[in-house]
């Protein structure tokens, strides 16, 4: 019980990617993060799986996603939403709408980092990418590549097996990521609807924090 | 004559004894509020916090490798290691308890839940209902699909029914991890001693003991380790203690050794001098043995200083019996009158340091007053007619080569130049750097070098560095006031967060027992034990698999187990480890513990954010604000008062208001430059240095008492005094300026500074009253010539 509740940052941050290793075709991956630098914005839908080992089959829910570069995003499952994240450049809030709290983390932050996948491109050039992650099988499916490995980050791989990107090299999109944590959880989430570089609404990336108890979390 | 051999015989036998049986009482306190003003709220609320809950058996073992699986090994292994010691470990914990067992959270939950008002009680109650635990169930797994919070999805999914939706108002109190860094690279052992530790002897050998098994280990594992927590500052700093006691003794007595040797040239008084300073040494020490309590870090100096100064009256003797003609009885006459006159000001300028409300310089001022005080004693008494007896056979015959130095004019001309250089050149940097920097925090309290400070240090980089916290600490004489005050302070913590001069805090209060609303919640939990099928069943019903009702189950038959014995403190491995920083329920006070976040920049208001009987909000950050507000006025009026009461006693001595005046002015320029020197070599201004300052009023002053005394005695004769008198001041002050330079290396911060201080204050006060004294002298002379034909006193 207590892993999990270390694992679970890890879970969440599927921006803690891995690098390369000899033998594997990386061309995709080099592709895919070459076109993440074209995306400004990106509206989406999506749907989350979590499995547990305390439950007996998958619990689902859906939710939205929205990013506007250079690092603003907004994640939220639920409708009405029963958990936003929100982030900046400077700082996330997670805000739970029902109690009116908002636990709120300097972006820079272990934690707070746990949402770096909210922010494109994951990483600003394969050297990075390979620097800070380890690719154990990269897979062609159609006009999809999954990419299976570890971050190479210690904090990270004491808690996670496996991480899984889903991505389209043409376009730079992330399709699906999941996160395997060696307790045998899981989450998993897939994209849908997808519209990159679109408009989006103003005041998305903004909240009224009236009559809520924000509290700044622990590092 | 025989009954005198046997009288002496008895006396020496009486001494020995005096010194072993005092000299076995000796103990150590490392306790370094010990020297602080325990009437202040910050050093009592500390004392509570450091007796309590700062572990006194326990020593961290801190591990670190570059990957975190072979650090997770190594310590399980040293763990393991340590616990198959059990004469000496009684627990090595690598790893918290619950990680093992989890379920045994369930005790500490049960209690904690028994502790909510009964209505919110029952309204938990309320959804395990038949008709309830349905929509309960669908409201968690709800919960788990929707939430992104790690600590949500991580509880309810081992609690289906929800019993730990309170349980996040300690759990963030339990630490995020107290056993690894984040990344796994560095790990923390915990281990306590199978006994008590009766002495610091006893905690040295343990942690040396522990020590030898973890280096044993480590010839095969390669991994850096550290030790500290408790048990290890006190091995650390007591065994420090012990090693500077000794070598500042021992340095002081050679510098002295040297002094002498090249004033006297003669190895046989040499030899009788340090004697008489062991002696006096071991009287000392044994008296304080005998009637002081426990020595602290401070009252570790006072060898060296008292040394330094006692010796000052064997020089005096010495210095007298080269000249004298007549028996011994004449030569301790002619001795006493000097004697009496410096030892008893040095001696109640030590003993002033007991109207300073730090006990620590109060025992320091009663080692080196009762030091002094013995000094002089044993040598009127026992060294006078050695030194005496050695002078009839073994004649010196002045002038000295030391006193044909002093009274050649080359010397005074060249003296008076470079004082007046160095008095402009130290006056001059006072103007243009201003006055040395102030420092009251506790840094100085703390040791300049010390392998557990070294690896605390570590623990904060790399595992959670709490300084920055307030500790909370709530104590009462029962459950209920503990709990009446815990729930006030909570209420203070509010305001103050909502002020903005806190940004969070945590408090023992929702485990403290709640004697009205356990017996009511128990009698409405108890029945449920009956239901436990029904519920365990609803849950599987849910999609939840066996193991995720276990914690739910195991708080129900803690209820049931409790509604038939009787409600206790939850007790197993895992509630014990949460507890032990947290409260106290045995002996006659029961304590309660916290912990608050002040607002960056906020930490001032915090001082009285939190008041009431047994209610403190203590860190060593507010103790230095503290003391910075307290100290230094009480430090000034002490010293006002001691420099007001020493010209008063020299006025009614001399009766003489320009020997009072150029008293009073010499000692004004001698701290005036000493500010300067310290401003010069960037030592700050602490409340050891106005110590310092204060010790200066009671020795260095004997310096231009002496030649003012010596001045009256030869009518004014300014050369005939400087000649007279060169000699002693230069070998008192040289020999006190060893005593407390060696205490200038001393492993305490505050103590060497101290040390340092007062070696450059006596260098600069003897300098001045030496040869600038005089010259003020002769100059009022021009104007008022008459008092220079009075005749001195005896």
């Amino acid at each position: 019980m207590r892993a999990l509740v270390i694992l679970l940052p890890v879970l969440l941050a599927t921006g803690t990617l891995w690098s390369a290793s000899t033998g594997l075709d990386l061309a995709p991956v080099k592709e895919w993060i070459a076109n993440q630098s074209k995306i400004k914005t990106i509206a989406a839908d999506f749907v989350q799986t979590r499995s547990l080992r305390t439950l007996r089959s998958p619990l689902t829910a859906k939710g939205k996603f929205w990013f506007r570069a250079p690092g603003d995003f907004r994640w939220q499952i639920g409708d009405p939403p029963k958990t936003i994240v929100l982030g900046h450049e400077q700082s996330v809030y997670m805000i739970q709408p029902a109690r009116k709290t908002a636990d709120r983390s300097p972006a820079d932050v272990a934690g707070a980092g746990s949402f770096d996948m909210m922010s494109f491109p994951m990483a600003a050039s394969f050297a990075e990418f390979e620097r800070r992650f380890e690719i154990s099988s990269v897979q062609a499916n159609g006009a999809l590549c999954r990419i299976e490995g570890l971050p190479r980050d210690a904090r990270a791989r004491r808690l996670l097996a496996k991480i899984v990107l889903e991505v389209d090299p043409s376009s730079g999109q992330l399709h699906a990521f999941e996160a395997v944590t060696r307790e045998g959880s899981s989450l998993r989430s897939e994209f849908q609807n997808v519209v990159v570089n679109g408009k989006l609404a103003p005041g998305l990336f903004d909240y009224d924090f009236t009559g809520y108890r924000v509290t700044d979390a622990k590092p | 004559m025989r009954n005198r051999s046997w009288l002496r015989i008895l006396i020496g036998l009486a001494a020995v004894a005096f010194i072993v049986g005092g000299l076995a009482r000796i103990s150590f306190n490392v306790d370094i509020l010990r020297l602080l003003p325990t009437h202040l709220p910050q050093v009592e609320g500390l004392s509570l916090f450091l007796e309590h809950f700062a572990q006194p058996q326990e020593l961290i073992v801190t591990l670190e490798t570059p990957d975190p699986e072979i650090t997770q090994k190594a310590a399980d292994s040293l763990a393991e290691v340590f616990a198959s010691h059990p004469d000496l470990v009684k627990r090595a914990v690598a790893r918290a308890p619950w990680e093992k067992n989890p379920i045994e959270f369930s005790e500490l939950l049960a209690f904690q839940l028994l502790n909510e008002p009964p209505s919110d009680f029952a309204r938990l109650l309320e959804g395990l209902r038949p008709n309830q635990a349905k929509a309960t169930l669908q409201g968690t797994v709800d919960e788990l699909a929707e939430s992104l919070d790690p600590k949500t999805i991580a509880m309810r999914s081992y609690d289906p029914y929800g019993f730990t939706s309170s349980l996040s108002r300690f759990a963030a109190m339990a630490g995020s991890d107290e056993f690894a860094s984040s990344d796994g690279t560095f790990r923390v052992i915990y281990v306590e001693s199978a006994k008590p530790f009766r002495t610091y002897v006893d905690d040295i050998e343990w942690v040396t003991e522990i020590k030898r098994i973890a280096a044993e280990w480590n010839a095969t594992h390669h991994v850096a380790l550290g030790f500290t927590g408790q048990a290890g500052f006190v091995a650390d700093i007591s065994g420090n203690m012990q090693r500077e006691m000794t070598i500042a003794g021992i340095t002081t007595m050679l510098l002295i050794a040297a002094i002498f040797w090249l004033c006297y040239r003669r190895l046989r008084p040499l030899l009788l001098l340090q004697g008489m300073l062991i002696l006096v040494f071991l009287l000392s020490l044994a008296t304080a043995g005998w009637f002081l309590d426990q020595l602290t870090v401070l009252g570790v100096g006072f060898a060296s200083v008292m040394i330094g100064l006692s010796v000052d009256y064997g020089y005096f003797v010495f210095q007298q019996s080269l000249h004298h003609q007549g028996d011994i009885r004449t030569l301790r006459r002619k001795c006493f009158a000097n004697i009496a006159w410096t030892c008893s000001t040095t001696a109640a300028a030590f003993f002033a340091l007991n109207f300073s409300s730090l006990p620590g310089l109060s025992q320091l001022g009663n080692l080196v007053g009762i030091g002094v005080l013995i000094g002089a004693g044993v040598m009127l008494l026992v060294f006078a007619p050695l030194a005496l007896r050695h002078q009839s056979r073994h004649p010196i015959l002045p002038p000295l080569p030391m006193e044909r130095l002093l009274g050649s004019r080359a010397f005074i001309t060249g003296g008076t130049i470079f004082t007046a250089l160095l008095v402009a050149c130290l006056l001059g940097t006072l103007i243009v750097k201003g006055l040395p920097k102030a420092d009251f925090s506790a840094n100085t309290l703390r040791p300049r070098v010390s392998d557990a400070y070294t690896a605390m240090d570590r623990l904060y980089a790399r595992l959670t560095d709490d300084r920055n916290l307030l500790s909370l600490i709530v104590a009462g004489s029962d459950a209920d006031q503990v709990r009446d005050r815990l729930v006030s302070a909570e209420t203070q913590l509010q305001k103050a967060v909502d002020r903005g001069d806190a940004t969070s805090f945590q408090t023992a209060l929702p485990l403290w027992p709640d004697s009205k609303a356990q017996p009511l919640n128990l009698a409405l939990a108890a029945p449920l034990v009956h239901e436990l099928p029904r519920l365990k069943q609803s849950s599987l019903d849910a999609g939840f698999t066996e193991p995720a009702f276990a914690l739910d189950d195991a708080v129900i038959r803690q209820w049931d187990e409790w509604a038939r014995r009787g409600i206790s403190w939850p007790s197993n491995s895992s509630s014990e480890w949460l507890l032990r920083r947290l409260v106290r329920h045995e002996g006659k006070v029961q304590l309660a513990a916290g912990v608050v976040q002040p607002a960056p920049g906020r930490e001032d208001a915090m001082l009285d954010a939190v008041q009431g009987d047994g209610i403190y909000l203590v860190s060593w950050n507010l103790l230095g604000r503290e003391l910075k507000r307290v100290v230094p006025p009480e430090m000034l009026h002490v010293m006002a008062a001691l420099f007001a009461g020493v010209s008063i006693i020299l006025f009614l001595g001399l009766r003489s208001i320009r020997a009072v005046a150029i008293f009073m002015a010499t000692t004004t320029l001698v701290l005036t430059c000493l500010l300067g020197a310290m401003s010069l070599l960037n030592l700050p201004l602490s409340f050891f240095n106005l110590a310092a300052m204060l010790l200066l009023l009671g020795t260095g002053t004997d310096y231009s008492i002496l030649l003012l005394l010596s001045l009256r005695r030869n009518h004014g004769d300014v050369d005939r005094a400087q000649r007279k008198m060169g000699v002693v001041i230069l070998l008192c002050c040289a020999s006190a300026v060893a005593g407390f330079g060696s205490i200038s290396w001393a492993n305490n911060i505050g103590l060497a500074e101290m040390g340092k201080t007062c070696a450059l204050g006596l260098a600069i006060d003897a300098l001045i009253s030496l040869f600038l004294l005089p010259l003020a002298w002769r100059f009022t002379a021009r104007k008022s010539p008459i008092e220079d034909t009075k005749k001195a006193p005896a």
